[in-house]
């Protein structure tokens, strides 16, 4: 098993590796002299030139992105153009509320969508099963930002329970966990109900009930951690999803979080501040699927056979 | 009560599925009777409905869309259609038990090979330990072949051969009365189907296990049956005893079934096949089943169905050439 | 022989549409997906785009649904209704050409990695595993923020950044379909692996691409509308439904119908497609509804 992880760790690497170089190249192209963004049009050539150099923008690209990584191995993300602080500074004070929301946002949506898709395959065709597939299929379709308005105008404005926004107590995460946990909760409900319905058909059910094993066993012993398998990875992309997704929500809630410092920083055309948002969230998600992919060996042992 | 003598006595049994497409009339009357330490080949090609057949003795016909729409099923003394659901699951691997064709999807994949053993004796022995119910299964491995201490291990470190022993251990870990054998050895290599017929004809000898063997494979039959019963659409057409079956042969199905049979003794033969294909089940004809392809059809056959008749204590068959007495099949190349 | 096989060809895609009809749910689906289809293309004739869609009037902002303007006006006094109409256009067109751009790319990046398997499929996967890495939505982002937010760049960054899931799916179903016997069969027949891809690989591993298309328009119309919300979009005065939204979040409270409409768009749409989606999964694969 030690082994197992160890892999996937050390496979981590160039993938973490190909994104930086991935991010560090297209925004390469993005429009706009960071010079001139600091020192503001007036400048001088000579200062111009002063700031490329102590900047490094003066060597080649493939000199900076090493010098950005080297960097970026000692925890430094570099300085922001826009408010001359430390990059990584600004993400630790930003993080915070951008995985409470995630983690509230997930835990909602797991431990609701898979109890409910189980029984939905369970009791295939009945009312529940209708009843909760339509709502699921609205679930998907909703989009996060206009479930969190709808949210705040009926329970923050209309009814005052909630605040509308901000990061005060664990009240203020409610409606940003349910806008953001939503539309996985609806994906994994369906994901959970159709794999499930799947491995019931199959044959080594038809075996655990020629055996005499009675349906609830059936279902939780034999079927479920075979319908897993699909849903855990499902789960993992969710997780991306709601790290992306959280752009939205922290825009829609005002909440200091990761994604409003990344959408400041692309208006701003902050290149270093967007830099270290994207690169900091991927390594964030590429960490969480290896859990995923961990947890999928412990569930799945022809996975963790294929690792030995 | 005459239904006693038999540990399997099923009677005019009718399953249809109900889909989309129409209803398919997998089962339409089906009689087996079955003594104790007997048993008896159910025979016929793929789709004949015997796979329904079996799984309507244990009541896993799946439903929907599968309806058992008529008929009685007395196994040891019980009314399978009467029982309820927790009755079924006690008689389930306890009384009966059966092998599925294909081994490489009949295990789970997530569960160890000793626990998917230990699991059926735990559930019907509740009060035994569970280091017994490992116990027993690891001898119930030995007993097919494997070693014991290879129960901690997934059905995908098994070989096909493998996982049919380790089926064949699930299905007998509880000594059953009646072992239902879905075309056991269909899925696997020739040397390995030889293998896992000699385990099942000494293991059935061990446990004293009546047994159905479902097969489509005549050479099987008269390796290891006492009784034959032919199915063709969803119907018995003959049944008898091997001799009766294999030398008196009456229906013409049965004797196209043989002629399908290569000949090893005499290489010259040609093969007989039987001409065209068996009938739609959602639209089954009107008179015998057979009637379509059968070489001595008469227009009588188009529109009668004919009935099982007794032509000796143990030969059946469903044939109205036979009224006529002096009918005699043309017999095949031998 | 091979009036055979177009005749076998055809009935299947008949049973497919025959099994769709059936299903009330893909044909509410479809129906709803045509007249949008048709509302875009016709929006010009149901409202005009310079008078009612972008023209400001001040002096009759924020009013709520009337006879004049059945679904109100937003707060530059522009018609709500016109602006719904012709939002549609920009949802349509970028999701449709983001999704055709990611099933050209995820089919031709698919079908290889799946087909020649070894080095090619190993490089290809890698570089696939690096783009996967990054959230979706933040992919988007990263090319909007590179390339800028002309409706070019929002189609060719939506599309990349659904390129990586159309390959995978592809990959793994051509892999299944490469170890059937007939593509056997066609390679001792000694046919070239362009015509093996062409003509048997990619017909049989059609079904889920049909349905990720259906699928994949839904998650396109939803990340432009997200996109734009956040300000990083179709800037305005443009009309289009997320960029109405952020605009009508400031009067959340007094004029509920810009936000309220703009989402309601929005939701029916991606609903559409998704159940078309549903629907034709359904439908290609009998299986598993039985």
């Amino acid at each position: 098993m030690y082994k197992y992880i160890f892999k996937r760790l050390i496979m981590l690497i160039p993938v973490i590796i190909g994104v930086t170089f991935l991010v560090y190249f297209i925004l390469d192209f993005a429009p706009g002299d960071p010079v001139a963004i600091i020192l503001g049009i007036e400048a001088t050539e000579e200062a111009i030139q002063e700031v490329r150099k102590e900047l490094g923008l003066d060597k080649p690209f493939i000199i900076q992105y090493l010098n950005y990584m080297a960097k970026l191995c000692r925890g430094d993300l570099g300085k922001s153009w826009a408010k001359s602080r430390d990059v990584m500074g600004e993400i630790i004070t930003a993080f915070p509320p951008t995985i409470t929301l995630t983690f509230w946002g997930m835990l909602v949506a797991v431990s609701l969508a898979l109890p409910i898709g189980i029984i939905s395959a369970v009791y295939q065709y009945s009312i529940f099963d209708n009843v909760l597939m339509v709502c699921a299929l609205l679930g998907i379709s909703m989009p996060s930002f206009w479930l969190g308005l709808l949210l705040i105008l009926t329970f923050a404005l209309n009814l005052g329970w909630v605040p509308s926004g901000g990061v005060g107590s664990w009240k203020s995460f409610i409606l940003p966990s349910i806008s953001l946990g939503t539309s996985s909760m609806a994906t994994i409900t369906r994901l959970t109900r159709s794999s499930m319905l799947e491995v019931i058909r199959a044959d080594y059910i038809r075996t655990a009930k020629a055996k005499g094993v009675n349906q609830k066993t059936v279902i939780l012993k034999h079927a479920l951690r075979n319908a897993l398998i699909p849903v855990v990875t499902m789960i993992g992309m969710q997780i991306g999803g709601m790290l992306g997704g959280s752009v939205l929500t922290e825009t829609v809630f005002s909440i200091p979080g990761c994604g409003r410092l990344l959408v400041d920083g692309i208006k701003q055309k902050d290149t270093p501040m967007i830099l270290g948002c994207l690169i900091v969230t991927t390594i964030i998600f590429s960490v969480v699927n290896l859990f995923v992919d961990i947890l999928y060996a412990f569930i799945d042992p022809r996975i963790k056979a294929e690792y030995k | 009560m005459e239904n006693n003598k038999y540990l399997l006595d099923m009677t005019d049994v009718v399953v249809h599925y109900e889909t989309d497409e129409g209803i398919v009339e997998a089962v339409n009357g089906i009689d087996i009777k079955l003594a104790e330490g007997k048993t008896m080949g159910l025979v016929g090609e793929t789709g004949c409905g015997k796979t329904t057949t079996a799984l309507s003795i244990l009541r896993l016909v799946p439903d929907p869309p599968g309806k058992v729409k008529s008929g009685k099923i007395i196994l040891d003394g019980v009314d399978i259609m009467a029982a309820s659901e927790k009755e079924m699951r006690e008689i389930r691997g306890n009384v009966v038990s059966m092998i599925f064709q294909d081994p490489m999807t009949s295990l789970n994949p997530v569960l160890t090979v000793g626990d998917q053993i230990a699991e059926v004796v735990a559930i019907h022995n509740p009060q035994m330990k569970k280091e017994d119910t490992v116990k027993r299964a690891m001898e119930m491995l030995e007993v097919v072949g494997i070693p014991g201490e290879r129960h901690t291990e997934y059905p995908h470190q098994f070989s096909g051969g493998m996982k049919q022993r380790v089926v064949i251990a699930i299905a007998l870990a509880c000594s059953p009365k009646l072992l239902i054998a879905d075309e056991p050895t269909t899925a696997l290599d020739v040397t390995i189907q030889a293998q896992v017929l000699e385990l099942m004809n000494n293991l059935k000898q061990q446990f004293k296990t009546s047994t159905i063997m479902i097969t489509h494979d005549l050479g099987i039959v008269a390796e290891t049956c006492d009784e034959v019963s032919i199915m063709y659409a969803g119907s018995i057409v003959e049944r008898g005893n091997l001799e009766d079956v294999f030398n008196n042969t009456m229906h013409p199905y049965t004797e196209g079934l043989f002629n399908s049979l290569p000949d090893v003794d005499n290489r010259a033969a040609k093969l007989k096949p039987i001409p065209g294909l068996m009938p739609d089940p959602t639209k089954l004809p009107k008179g015998c089943a057979f009637a379509p392809r059968c070489q001595y059809a008469t227009e009588q056959c188009k529109t009668e169905k004919p009935a099982l008749v007794k032509y000796s204590d143990t030969h059946y068959a469903a044939c109205l050439a036979y009224q006529d007495k002096n009918f005699k099949l043309k017999g095949w190349s031998k | 022989m091979e009036a055979k096989k177009t005749n076998k060809k055809r009935s299947m895609w008949g049973d497919v549409l025959k099994r769709l009809a059936k299903n009330r749910m893909a044909v509410l689906g479809g129906i709803i997906v045509v007249s949008l289809i048709l509302i875009a293309i016709c929006a010009d004739f149901i409202c005009d785009y310079e008078d009612e869609a972008i023209f400001q009037n001040v002096k009759i902002r924020l009013e709520g649904p009337s006879a004049e303007h059945i679904l109100g006006t937003d707060e530059f006094g522009r018609d709500m209704f016109a602006r719904i109409v012709h939002g549609s256009r920009i949802s349509l067109l970028v999701g449709f050409f983001a999704t055709m751009l990611a099933m050209v790319c995820g089919l031709i990046l698919g079908s290889s990695a799946g087909y020649f398997g070894g080095k090619v499929d190993m490089i290809i996967m890698r570089v696939l595993d690096v783009f996967m890495a990054i959230p979706q939505l933040l992919l988007a982002i990263t090319l909007v923020a590179a390339f800028g937010t002309s409706i070019g760049c929002l189609m060719i960054a939506l599309g990349v950044s659904s390129v990586p899931s159309f390959s995978r799916m592809l990959r793994s179903q051509v892999i299944t379909v490469k170890d059937q016997e007939f593509i056997e069969a066609a390679r001792a027949i000694g046919a070239k692996d362009s015509h093996i891809i062409t003509t048997h690989i990619i017909p049989n591993s059609l079904s889920p691409v049909i349905v990720q298309v259906s699928m994949r328009m839904a998650s396109c119309i939803l990340s432009i509308s997200s996109l734009s919300f956040i300000g990083l979009g179709i800037s305005p005065p443009t009309p289009e439904w997320g960029s109405m939204l952020s605009g009508g979040r400031m009067y959340l409270r007094d004029a509920q119908h810009i936000t309220l409409y703009p989402g309601l768009a929005i939701m029916i749409t991606i609903l559409a497609f998704n159940l078309l989606g549903d629907g034709l999964r359904d439908a290609l694969d009998p299986k598993l509804k039985r």
